[in-house]
């Protein structure tokens, strides 16, 4: 029953997917424009969680401090955040009027309607998955063998190459797919905080909901591109998902 | 609750149809007086433009404090993303688009049984307020770097907005500020009560309700301006043909004037 109901709405889109046109649609101008923008965004996104959330996790795994669960609340809470909300709040931080958006805004630096605005949409929804995965693998990671690299003379960055990756690889790996997925289906923040613009913020969830005002068939098409593209994701970076 | 929280997502309107007939209702009654007396009220499904909003949610709750029998269930969105859901299989009994040309088309596709246009309404250019906006007249919304919001090119509310620029020989510079095609007219509001964009075009019916704090209204003059027409629809889809002529008998009575008035709209 519960893989009946969870396979209907995948059978629903492909068996209304209409073959014969979705050539047309997907060579159109509006959806490689649509798909350029997802690929650049999300991935855009995973750069910057990873950037940003590797040095958060690892202070989450290694340090001892205090509030250490409050932190960890708060990594958390984007997950759990209805999109359209994180969209709301992003615009109460960063839009023009927001807390810090107006002195962004003196300084010349607008996120809304902008294309940095749909990565920061992204990254602040999907980043948690990163950073959480992270920190569980830095947690199972053997810390003796990062304390042995240090005595033989190996440097940090040289310890973090040669041990450390190399130890977190496959949560490092499954928390990439994950956040990329995330970041790829990203629409509620993006249309609220960002806008919907073709070829700045219309990112194929966008797009499909372009589509469907007007074009239920072409919307359909889409979808189905995306979800392709989610999957191929998914196979690609965390094929242990579907390893038994 | 209210059905305006489910707006955003037109896009996954059919499949909120449910939820939509569990909690919604535009008036203001309480929604879980299912039973009158004893006996089930009968629901009519109304899909809605969202420019509608004010209008029809008043003249829901007036509708059903003189028929304790019947509950009114709004659907408010986008003109084109009704008509879709429509043509889709939605089961609503009456479509209030904010063009003619939707109900051309229903008709055209045999959905319609009859149709009449109800009310008028006229474009307004808004601003957020206070701050040093740089838009102050309609010829503003052209000037470099302003960033406009417009309804999308498929909906009513940015089609007669573009053709008011287009009269105004203001498309060209006003088209490149354009920054986002929102789903529906009520959505560019929005993006211009959060202080998001500098210069957005709706409805003179959809700032009625809105306080002179929250945005600034300019007028369009009258030789750039465009009419909406609205056109009511009774459609074959419905489930409640008997409640359906009621209401649509009700919203083009005297009855409905006052509060067609009270909100800006005009008489057709």
């Amino acid at each position: 029953m519960g893989a009946l109901f969870l396979a209907l709405p995948v059978a629903g889109l492909i068996m209304r997917c209409d073959w014969r046109i979705a050539g047309a649609i997907l060579g159109g101008t509006s959806v490689r424009s649509a798909l350029r923008l997802s690929l650049l965004v999300s991935s855009l996104s995973v750069i910057l969680s990873f950037l940003f959330g590797f040095p958060l996790a690892w202070y989450l795994a290694r340090v001892r401090f205090r509030g250490k669960r409050l932190l960890r609340i708060l990594v958390t809470l984007p997950m759990v955040f209805p999109p359209v909300v994180a969209g709301v709040a992003l615009l109460a931080a960063l839009g023009p009027r927001g807390i810090i958006g107006s002195s962004l805004g003196a300084a010349g630096i607008r996120f809304p309607f902008t294309t940095a605005g749909a990565v920061i949409a992204a990254t602040f929804v999907s980043a948690p998955f990163l950073i959480l995965s992270i920190e569980s693998g830095l947690r199972s990671a053997d810390v003796r063998l990062e304390q042995a690299a240090a005595t033989l003379g190996a440097n940090r960055w040289t310890v973090l190459r040669r041990i450390v990756l190399p130890a977190i690889r496959s949560s490092l790996l499954n928390g990439i797919a994950l956040t990329w997925a995330r970041a790829l289906g990203e629409f509620g923040a993006t249309i609220t905080f960002a806008g919907n613009l073709e070829g700045r913020t219309r990112t194929l969830p966008l797009a499909v909901f372009q589509a469907l005002q007007t074009d239920y068939t072409g919307a359909v098409v889409i979808s189905v591109l995306l979800l392709a593209v989610a999957l191929l994701l998914l196979a690609l970076l965390g094929g242990r998902f579907f390893a038994s | 609750m209210r059905v305006l929280s489910l707006r955003r997502r037109t896009a996954v309107g059919a499949f909120l149809l449910p939820l939509l007939l569990l909690f919604g209702g535009c008036g203001n009654g309480p929604s879980g007086d299912e039973h009158a007396g004893g006996k089930r009220k009968g629901e009519v499904l109304v899909f809605a433009a969202a420019s509608l909003t004010d209008l029809f949610t008043a003249a829901a709750a007036a509708f059903e404090r003189e028929n304790g029998d019947l509950r009114i269930v709004c659907n408010f969105a986008g003109s084109p993303s009704l008509a879709t859901q429509i043509a889709e299989g939605a089961p609503a009994d009456l479509f209030a688009p904010a063009s003619p040309r939707f109900v051309e088309a229903a008709a055209a596709a045999g959905a319609v049984v009859r149709s009449s246009r109800f009310a008028r309404s006229r474009l307004v250019l808004i601003t957020p307020s206070g701050g040093k906006g740089v838009v102050k007249t309609f010829r503003d919304v052209a000037r470099p770097g302003v960033r406009l919001v417009l309804a999308g090119p498929g909906v009513p509310a940015g089609e007669y907005a573009r053709e008011s620029l287009r009269r105004a020989g203001l498309l060209g510079g006003a088209g490149k500020n354009i920054v986002s095609d929102e789903p529906d007219v009520r959505s560019v509001l929005g993006k211009i009560l959060s202080g998001a964009g500098d210069a957005g075009i709706v409805y003179a019916t959809d700032v009625a309700g809105v306080a002179a704090r929250d945005v600034r209204v300019t007028e369009i003059p009258d030789r750039y301006n465009v009419d909406a027409v609205y056109e009511l629809a009774l459609l074959r889809s419905g489930r409640n043909r008997e409640g359906a002529e009621r209401f649509f008998a009700f919203l083009l009575s005297g009855g409905a004037d006052g509060l067609i008035d009270s909100l800006h709209f005009e008489r057709f």
